[in-house]
C-alpha cells in the first residue's frame, strides 16, 4: 500500500475576491463557502473568521479542527464515508495544506438536553501568549467556521452537520486553484526493510461511547469494531475522524490525519525499527472485563502482527486509563516490550497520585505534564467565536479577562502539551 | 519604594490567644511584632511595611470573607512581596499561611514566603515556587528564622536569581511535588528513544513513577447480618431530577444524602446522574441500578438484614483528586458511623 502526498504549505491566509492558492498565499471568498455549505447550514448561522499563527487572538468553544485533504480526480475521496460513500483510503494521490486548518466553533442548540457525558467542555485555542503551548493548532492558520444553531436543530442534527461542513470545507480548500505553488511529494508506505530491525507496531486508543463521545473509522463509529490494524496511509487519507468534544483530551481529526507518533514511527522506519502499522482500539468501556478484553485483543492483534515493541498512545483519562493499562498489561505480558504515554494529574499542588491506574507491567512511561497545575491565563487581543467560556460546567468567565485555570481549558491540551515537550517531574 | 505586606495570626498581631481566635482581618498600616524585626533588618533599603492580621478561627469558618477582605487589601497596598508567619508547628496557622501564600502568588504573581516546620499540615497547601522557610517546631527558633526572611527579602531586592536560587536550596523546606517543566524534545520523540533502549537492552527509565494506590481493606462485619442497619453509598452521582443541590458532574467537592424511607423503588424520571466519567443513560432509565433500592427492599422483607438506613448518601467520583475524594468519603463515614449503621453498600462505576 502506498499513498503518494503532495504537501502544501502556505505563509498567508486571507480574504479575497476568490478562493485559491497564489505561490504560498491562500486567499478566501467567503461567499464560495457559503454556496458550498449551502445545504448542510439550515438553521445555522456561519460566521467565518481567520487566524494565523502567533496572532494575539483567542478561539473559544472550538469543537474540532479538519486538514485540508483531497484526493486527486479519479480516486475516492478523503474523509470516507462522510458526506461520501465509503471507499478504501491509503493509496493513489493526495493533496494537502499541511498547515491550515477547518475550525468549527459553536455551542449545542440544546445543551441542557444532553447527560453529563454527552455535554462538549469548553475548549479555548490561544494563538499566541502562554496558552499557546498548551493549544492543538496554535502553530497552524486557521479557517473558523463559527457556528450559531437556532434552538430547532436537535443536538443530533447539529453534531452531523459540523462535521460534515468542516470536511466539506477541508476537501474543497485541498482542491482550491493552485498557481505557482509548489508542493513537496511525501511517500506514506511502509517498504520491507532489513529483518535484524525490531518490529513496532503504534497502538492508537480512541475515546468511543456515545454521541459528542465517540471516533470514527470509515464513518462508522469505533465503539461499535473490535481492534482493528490501520495503515499509515489510511490515516493520512481521513479515515479516522473525531465526533469527540472532550475538548482538552481529545484527538481532533486533524491530528488523527497528521498524527505525530505515526510521522516519527514513519521517519524512523527501515533506519532504527521496523514499523508495521497502528492498531485502532478504544477506550472507555463499561465493564473492567471488556477493559480487559480489549487490552488482550489488542495484544494477540500486534503478537500475530509481529511486533516485537509497542508504542501506546490513547485518547482520554480517567476511565480510559484502565482500558489503556490493561492493553500495556496485556502487551508486556505477551512478550512486547511497551512504552505509553499519558498526562499526569498530580493536583495544583503537585502531591496527587500521577495516574489512576499504574500496574507494574507499565515500567516504560512518557509524561506529558501535569494537567491539573494552575496557570494565569491572561487575555488576547480578540476573542472568535463567543463572549463566555465555560470553566467545566462550574461557572462561567468572560474569556477578554485574565482567569486561574489549569491546561485543561485549552483545546487538544493533552496531545498540545506532549508535542510542546512537556513532562511533569519532582520539584521541590 | 519596596512594598512588603506580612500576614500573621491574632496571636503574633498581639490582639489575643485562643480567646481572640474568631478575629476578622485587620489592615495595619505598619509592621507588627515579628514584622518589626524582619522590617529592622531590611532597613538600609527603602521598605513600607503593613501588616493583615487575622484569628485562626475566622480564617477557616469564614475563609470566603476572609480572602475577600484580604483581596481588597492587596489591591489597595500593590505588595511587591507578601509573607505569612512564620507558623512552626501551628497547623491551623500553617494552614492559613500556605494557602494564602499559594493564592496570592497564583492571583497577584509577586514572590511568597512563609515559614513552618516539616510536620505542619499546611505543607499539603504549598503551591509551586512559593518559599517555605525551614523552622523548628516551636517558636523557639524564631530568631533564626526571622534572620532567614529577612535574608531572602534581601536577595529578592537584588534580584539576583542565582542568590535567590541558593537560598531556595539552603534554607527552605524540600516538598517532593510534581509539576510541569519544558523539555527540548516532543513525547513522540522520547517514547520512541525510550522503547527502542527497552528493545535493544540498554537501560532505560519510566518518566512516570508507579506510586500504589493506598489500599484500604473492606471491613469484615462486626456483628450478625440479621441485626444489621444498612446504608447505600454511590460515587455514581445520583441525585433526584433537576439535582437540586447543584452536585458537580465532575471534579466533585460534595456529598449529598437523600431520602429514601418512603419509596421501594427509584423510578426513572424523578432521579437522574450528574458524573461525566460513564455512560449514565442505563441509570438515568432505571436509577435503581446504581443504588439498588429495589434489590435492598426485598432483602430487608426477607429479614436478610434489619433495616435499610432512610437516606442514601451520593458523590460524583469522577474528576477529582484523591485527596478530596478522601475528604469526601471520610464525611461520609462519620455520618454514618453516628446514624448507628452497621454495613454500607457502595457502588461505584
Amino acid at each position: 500500500m502506498e499513498l503518494e502526498l503532495f504537501d502544501y504549505s502556505i505563509d498567508e491566509l486571507r480574504w479575497g475576491e476568490r478562493t485559491a492558492l497564489t505561490g504560498k498565499s491562500l486567499s478566501v471568498h467567503a461567499p464560495d463557502l457559503r454556496e458550498l455549505l449551502k445545504d448542510l447550514s439550515h438553521d445555522i448561522h456561519v460566521d467565518y473568521e481567520i487566524a494565523r499563527p502567533g496572532e494575539s487572538k483567542r478561539i473559544v468553544h472550538v469543537l474540532d479542527t479538519v486538514l485540508p485533504i483531497a484526493k486527486l480526480p479519479g480516486h475516492a475521496t478523503t474523509f470516507p464515508g462522510f458526506d461520501s460513500p465509503a471507499q478504501l483510503v491509503g493509496t493513489g494521490k493526495t493533496n494537502r495544506i499541511r498547515n491550515l486548518l477547518v475550525t468549527v466553533t459553536g455551542r449545542f442548540p440544546n445543551v441542557e438536553a444532553l447527560t453529563p457525558i454527552e455535554k462538549p467542555r469548553e475548549g479555548i485555542l490561544d494563538m499566541g501568549g502562554v496558552g499557546a503551548p498548551f493549544s492543538y493548532g496554535s502553530d497552524c492558520f486557521h479557517l473558523i467556521l463559527s457556528l450559531t444553531p437556532a434552538s430547532s436543530v436537535s443536538n443530533a442534527t447539529f453534531d452531523q452537520s459540523l462535521r460534515n461542513m468542516a470536511i466539506r470545507c477541508a476537501r474543497y480548500l485541498a482542491q482550491v486553484e493552485k498557481t505557482n505553488s509548489e508542493s513537496e511529494k511525501q511517500v506514506i508506505s511502509l517498504k520491507p526493510v532489513s529483518e535484524h530491525l525490531p518490529t513496532v507496531v503504534l497502538i492508537y486508543q480512541v475515546q468511543s461511547q456515545l454521541c459528542c463521545a465517540r471516533t470514527f473509522y470509515y464513518a462508522e463509529e469505533v465503539s461499535k469494531t473490535l481492534p482493528t490494524f490501520v495503515h499509515p496511509a489510511e490515516f493520512f487519507d481521513g479515515a479516522v475522524v473525531s465526533g469527540n468534544y472532550k475538548s482538552e483530551r481529545k484527538i481532533p481529526t486533524s491530528q488523527h490525519c497528521a498524527n505525530p507518533f505515526i510521522a516519527e514511527l514513519l521517519e524512523r522506519h527501515g533506519k532504527s525499527m521496523n514499523f508495521l502499522g497502528a492498531i485502532l482500539s478504544r477506550g472507555y468501556n463499561d465493564s473492567f472485563e471488556q477493559k480487559k478484553k480489549m487490552g488482550l485483543w489488542v495484544a494477540r492483534l500486534a503478537r500475530n502482527l509481529g511486533a516485537e515493541g509497542a508504542i501506546a498512545i490513547m485518547e482520554g483519562t480517567g476511565n480510559g486509563t484502565v482500558d489503556f493499562m490493561q492493553t500495556v498489561k496485556a502487551c508486556e505480558d505477551e512478550g512486547i516490550k511497551t512504552v505509553a504515554v499519558l498526562h499526569e494529574s498530580n493536583g495544583p499542588k503537585g502531591y496527587e497520585r500521577p495516574l489512576v491506574d499504574h500496574p507494574k507491567e507499565a515500567d516504560g512511561m512518557i509524561s506529558r505534564g501535569n494537567v491539573s497545575e494552575r496557570m494565569y491565563i491572561p487575555p488576547l487581543a480578540t476573542v472568535i467565536g463567543g463572549s463566555e467560556i465555560d470553566l467545566h460546567l462550574k461557572a462561567s468567565h468572560d474569556p477578554r479577562l485574565p482567569f486561574l485555570f489549569d491546561p485543561t481549558i485549552f483545546f487538544g491540551s493533552y496531545g498540545k502539551m506532549g508535542s510542546s515537550g512537556f513532562r511533569a517531574e519532582y520539584e521541590n | 519604594m519596596i512594598k512588603v505586606l506580612h500576614y500573621v495570626n491574632q496571636f503574633f498581631a498581639g490582639i489575643g490567644g485562643e480567646d481572640k481566635a474568631g478575629h476578622e482581618v485587620l489592615f495595619l498600616p505598619h509592621a507588627v511584632g515579628v514584622g518589626a524585626v524582619i522590617e529592622n533588618a531590611v532597613k538600609v533599603h527603602p521598605i513600607e511595611y503593613a501588616t493583615i492580621a487575622c484569628g485562626d478561627n475566622y480564617f477557616h469558618e469564614e475563609e470566603e470573607k476572609a480572602l475577600q477582605a484580604i483581596r481588597a487589601s492587596i489591591d489597595r497596598f500593590q505588595p511587591d512581596f507578601f509573607l505569612a508567619g512564620p507558623a512552626f508547628n501551628a497547623g491551623r496557622y500553617g494552614l492559613a499561611c500556605a494557602k494564602l501564600c499559594s493564592w496570592v502568588q497564583d492571583n497577584w504573581r509577586i514572590p511568597a514566603i512563609t515559614g513552618m516546620h516539616e510536620g505542619n499540615p499546611g505543607i499539603r497547601e504549598v503551591g509551586r515556587r512559593l518559599f517555605v522557610i525551614q523552622t523548628g517546631s516551636s517558636a523557639a527558633s524564631m530568631p533564626e528564622t526571622l534572620k532567614c526572611f529577612s535574608l531572602l527579602i534581601e536577595r529578592l531586592i537584588s534580584r539576583d536569581t542565582k542568590a535567590i536560587e541558593d537560598f531556595r536550596a539552603e534554607y527552605c523546606l524540600p516538598i517532593p511535588r510534581r509539576f510541569t517543566v519544558k523539555t527540548d524534545t516532543p513525547d513522540y520523540v522520547r517514547a520512541v528513544d525510550l522503547l527502542l533502549a527497552k528493545l535493544n537492552g540498554q537501560p532505560y527509565e519510566s518518566e512516570i513513577p508507579r506510586i500504589e494506590a493506598q489500599q484500604d481493606p473492606i471491613p469484615n462485619l462486626t456483628g450478625r447480618l440479621k441485626d444489621a442497619t444498612v446504608a447505600l453509598v454511590t460515587e455514581g452521582g445520583l441525585v433526584p431530577k433537576g439535582n437540586p443541590d447543584r452536585l458537580e458532574s465532575s471534579r466533585g467537592t460534595k456529598y449529598f444524602k437523600y431520602a429514601i424511607g418512603d419509596r421501594d423503588d427509584l423510578k426513572r424520571g424523578e432521579f437522574q446522574a450528574m458524573h461525566t466519567g460513564y455512560d449514565t443513560s442505563t441509570v438515568d432509565e432505571d436509577p435503581d441500578r446504581i443504588v439498588p433500592l429495589d434489590a435492598m427492599r426485598v432483602l430487608e422483607k426477607a429479614e436478610r438484614f434489619k433495616k435499610l438506613h432512610d437516606h442514601y448518601f451520593v458523590t460524583t467520583g469522577t474528576g477529582a483528586m484523591p485527596s478530596k475524594m478522601a475528604e469526601i468519603g471520610a464525611g461520609i463515614a462519620d455520618e454514618l458511623a453516628g446514624s448507628g449503621i452497621n454495613a454500607v453498600i457502595l457502588t461505584a462505576t
